[in-house]
């Protein structure tokens, strides 16, 4: 009887069947690509961040430009959302004030990860009494009343000078917002520490700075930046409450909660809503794509789903 | 149980205590002159009666003194005199509390009532686009500034439309003069709940209907509902007993969490709505240096924080029969 | 159209309860449609175990889940399938049967039993709740008839003090334990067919056993015909009648149980039985079936099994083999045999 070799091209209609090792940072970003909405998220957010960045760039018009004889103009032509009360072009600040409140985004979210990792790592790496005091310390900030605290601290430092104002509010923020991920973290941590590789670490006489950060960071990495980006989300958030009470970024520095604040002037909020109004909308616009790439990152990253 | 919910309560009492330091010290070093706050606005006082006041409110002592006093005081029960409404602060919080309370309860009610079959139906569809409409709807929900949905309320519809009130829980001339009955009462209150009732029920929604999908989604792929539907049950069964019996649970963990702060207000929106809510009363006393005021709502708010935090535990070990707990 | 094996077997004086006729189950994907179930027929008859063996991934598990139509987007049971139910003087085709039809039958004339038992019940309810629960929507019976059979039925399936685990949640017991509240709650309504998907694979050895001798124990008690899944070829040699080989979807080789284990014709088969470890095979080593089955989107022209085939000729990669018959309805799809049968007629 006939017998063939293995290599003789057993399955011809399978071939288009590549078989490629793909990392779990490839299956994550396909699984995000393959997200529609996650992807239309991230377009629209990348597309504010350019425009906050070039329109004040290419308006040819400088912050101290103003025009008392164009006071509170409706959009037109020369100013497509109108002017202030001190006749400043609307179009022009929104999209200053959009750099800003980005800004204190990003940087509120930095010092939330970083403060997190760190608190979190550290405590689920060493554990016992670092630990533990680790751990009631983020309890205590965790039980802070977060929107009074930082309108209250945010009113003690009145001190700080105008223009530095954002980024006390950035790092009022972050430094409120840290407990939860450094729970999260400590919890990784904790399971990760009782698996083999790192006993090998430990074998191989590792220090401890690079066995937390070089080997147990990056098993956490995915956790952090979903909740990086999430926390972003709810800074922006943040920062235009504080700023729309006038306890955040201050005006002339334009920021989306201290134009939106103008809504506090009745007549501008009844009679000039171009003031406001576009503010609002390209917080929430930003706020919304930002947590679409958010979730997009979190169902990219779970391993339970399965495109 | 009772055993740990007591234990749970005794250690959090060192935690308290380092917050209710750290808010006496913020509210402290608030910038403004507490002397003149506590004489009265406008109040020419010549130096010698401002340093009998200093005297008499025990301002001129050292910090720390100042901080076990006051400690002493609000653990016999007297939080202080509001500077800014003239009253004892305990009972400012009293009666604001209530008016945050009826608030937020109607918007979690509202809520609630849509987030559980949208959510459910969105786990069931999962992938569609209804699924889909409501993901993005509900994302809406989380992304919106409260304050600025509550400004787009008032100007397209509160302006526009005459007899929606816009701010405050009821009706000056009304409130004045006297309701002819309680119905009447009540029904101005309803009618100036409207607007701020929606902005809140919004966001509560996007919450709660996301925490119903999520942990439904889950339940649905687990065996236990292939063997509910093997038994021979009507998919509405299997859906609405097996699967959102155990969905039940983490909702029921995170209403736990969420009953206490029904108290705390929603600070920026009651703001908006001049809702006499704790929210707005702390504001105004932030704004206004009322140091009894904002330390008593700060302390208030840490506490139903805490007691959330307790709650969102003894409801999960209430409904989840593997869940038992011992002191 | 290719031949397929048809189950033909026919224990005298039994009445035939369910035929299984070209059923096909594709789940539809990206790639194209994955043909998990791809021509299957067999039939069963009354107090009759029935066994499915195969690989992971063969079908097996597909084909019982179609019987309950239970098989779920993006799964399709494709038309021209058909699985006429004809227990109970009932005459229905499952593969076509309104929802309504099925949830009347599931449960009460066809049950099933997991092979997770520890996933497979709700956590949140009792255990007896969880039975009671399979009689009341199936009969008309009150509260306390309900119960009292649910006890004595916890009694039956060998759980000592039913009493007390009547009130038991799924997780304050063992894996072992769970199964025969598995067992019980799909007996509970006297079904005339029972699923069991690899019933005992998730079992200690000892406990396999004592599930196994349960289940043949209640099989003879009740006269209920058993559809027994699994991969494990000691477990059909104990219980089972009747043996189904399936491969990729399809049913290689159909015999009674002693005349698979005795005189296995498809090299898939022979393979699978030298593989099994035996006191018999001691010391030398165990045989392994070099490769591994044809990805069901993409499935070769040929025998599904070719690629892993010792015998295989070229005939085999181009045309689908033919299905051989021996003798007492034993069956095998294999070229091997195909000159044998010209030669014999």
């Amino acid at each position: 009887m006939e017998t063939l070799k293995k290599d003789n091209g057993i399955h011809p209609s399978a071939p288009e069947e590549k078989i490629e090792s793909v990392g779990p940072w490839m299956i994550a970003w396909r699984k995000f690509r393959a997200n529609r909405i996650a992807v239309a998220g991230l377009v629209i957010f990348v597309l504010i961040a350019i425009a906050v960045v070039l329109v004040p760039m290419l308006m040819g018009i400088k912050v101290t430009d103003y025009d008392l004889n164009a006071v509170n103009q409706p959009p037109s032509a020369a100013h497509w959302l109108g002017t202030d009360k001190q006749g400043r072009d609307c179009l022009y600040r929104l999209f200053l004030g959009g750099r800003i409140s980005i800004m204190v985004g990003i940087i509120a979210a930095i010092l939330t990860v970083v403060l997190g990792c760190t608190i979190g790592g550290i405590a689920g790496y060493y554990g016992g009494f670092i630990d533990n005091f680790l751990m009631r310390f983020s309890e205590i900030v965790y039980s802070l009343p977060f929107t009074p605290m930082i309108i209250a601290v945010a009113s003690v430092m009145l001190w700080v000078p105008q223009n530095l104002k954002m980024y006390t509010v950035a790092f009022l923020i972050g430094a409120l917002s840290w407990p939860g991920l450094a729970r999260l973290v400590r919890g990784q941590i904790l399971t990760l520490r009782e698996q083999e590789f790192m006993q090998a670490c430990e074998a191989l006489g590792f220090s401890d700075f690079s066995k937390i950060f070089r080997h147990l960071m990056p098993n956490v990495f995915s956790l952090v930046i979903v909740n990086a980006t999430l926390q972003m989300a709810s800074a922006v958030l943040t920062e235009a409450g504080l700023s729309y009470l006038g306890m955040g970024v201050m005006p002339p520095t334009p920021s989306w909660g201290n134009l939106m604040n103008l809504a506090r002037d009745s007549e501008v909020f009844k009679n000039y809503p171009w003031q406001w109004l576009p503010a609002g909308l390209m917080c929430l616009l930003t706020v919304v794509s930002i947590n679409l790439v958010g979730e997009g990152l979190r169902d990219a990253f779970d391993p339970k789903e399965i495109q | 149980m009772l055993k740990y919910i007591v234990k749970r309560l005794l250690t959090s009492i060192p935690v308290l205590l380092i917050i209710t330091m750290v808010i006496f010290g913020v509210v402290k070093s608030m910038p403004g002159d507490e002397v003149s706050a506590y004489l009265g606005p406008g109040t020419r006082a010549t130096a010698v009666i401002r340093q009998q006041a200093r005297v008499k409110y025990g301002l001129d002592k050292p910090l720390p003194e100042q901080y076990v006093r006051w400690l002493g005081r609000t653990l016999t029960g007297n939080l202080g005199t509001s500077t800014t409404l003239r009253k004892p602060v305990g009972e400012v919080i009293g009666s604001y509390v209530w008016n945050t309370f009826i608030l937020n309860a109607a918007a979690l009610i509202i809520a609630l009532i849509f987030a559980i079959p949208i959510g459910i139906r969105q786990a069931v569809k999962k992938g569609s686009f209804e699924d889909n409409f409501w993901t993005v709807f509900s994302l809406l929900g989380i992304s919106v500034p409260t304050f600025f949905f509550g400004l787009v309320l008032i100007f397209f519809v509160g302006l526009r439309i005459d007899w929606m009130p816009i701010s405050g829980m009821r009706d000056t001339m009304l409130a004045n003069f006297g309701y002819s009955s309680i119905w009447q009462e009540i029904g101005d209150i309803l009618l100036h709940m409207i607007l701020p009732t929606t902005v809140l029920a919004f966001g509560t929604f996007a919450t709660f209907s996301r925490y119903v999908r999520n942990s439904m989604v889950e339940v649905i792929n687990q065996d236990y509902i292939r063997t509910a539907r093997a038994k021979g049950l009507k998919e509405k069964t299997v859906i609405y007993r097996h699967a959102f019996k155990n969905a039940l649970i983490p909702l029921v963990t995170l209403l736990g969490m969420y009953i206490p702060s029904l108290f705390s207000g929603a600070t920026i929106l009651e703001t908006v709505f001049v809702w006499p809510g704790i929210g707005k009363v702390l504001i105004d006393g932030i704004n206004q240096r009322d140091s009894a005021l904002v330390c008593a709502c700060l302390v208030f708010s840490a506490i139903l924080m805490i007691l959330g935090n307790l709650l969102s535990d003894v409801c999960y070990s209430l409904v989840d029969p593997r869940v038992k707990v011992d002191g | 159209m290719s031949e397929e094996i048809k189950n033909t077997a026919e224990p005298k004086a039994n009445n035939k309860i369910l035929e299984v006729d070209n059923l096909r189950v594709y789940f539809h994907t990206k790639k194209g449609d994955s043909k998990a179930v791809d021509g299957n027929h067999f039939d069963m008859y009354e107090n009759q175990t029935l066994a499915i063996v195969g690989e992971s991934g063969c079908g097996k598990s597909v084909t019982a889940m179609s019987i309950l139509g239970l098989v779920s987007e993006p799964g399709e049971i494709m038309p021209g399938s058909k699985i006429l139910y004809t227990g109970n003087g009932k005459n229905v085709d499952l593969a076509k049967a309104s929802d309504a039809e099925i949830q009347d039958i599931r449960g009460n004339e066809i049950s099933m039993i997991f092979q997770e038992p520890m996933t497979s019940l709700n956590p949140v309810f009792t255990v007896g709740e969880q039975i009671m629960e399979n009689i009341r929507i199936h009969e008309d019976i009150s509260d306390e008839e309900a119960k009292a059979r649910t006890i004595k039925l916890l009694g039956q399936v060998g759980i000592s003090r039913p009493d007390e685990v009547f009130n038991n949640y799924p997780f304050q017991m063992s894996g072992g334990m769970n199964q025969r509240v598995m067992i019980a709650m799909a007996l509970s309504c006297s079904p005339k067919l029972l699923i069991a998907d690899e019933p005992t694979t998730a079992l200690d050895v000892t406990i396999q056993a004592q599930i196994l001798m349960l289940m043949n124990q209640l099989k003879n008690e009740l006269g209920t015909s058993i559809m027994l899944i699994t991969h494990d070829l000691g477990v059909v040699a104990q219980v089972a009648d009747w043996v189904n080989v399936m491969y990729a979807g399809k049913v290689v080789e159909t015999a009674d149980v002693q005349t698979l284990f005795k005189n296995p014709k498809h090299p898939y088969t022979i393979g699978l039985m030298s593989s099994m470890p035996s006191l018999a095979t001691e010391g030398s080593r165990l045989n392994v079936i070099e490769g591994t089955v044809p990805n069901p989107v993409y499935l070769p022209k040929g025998c599904y099994f070719a690629d892993r085939c010792k015998h295989c000729m070229q005939k085999c990669l181009e045309s689908q083999p033919p299905v051989v018959e021996f003798e007492n309805g034993h069956k095998a799809a294999c070229f091997l045999y195909e000159e044998a049968e010209q030669k014999g007629e």
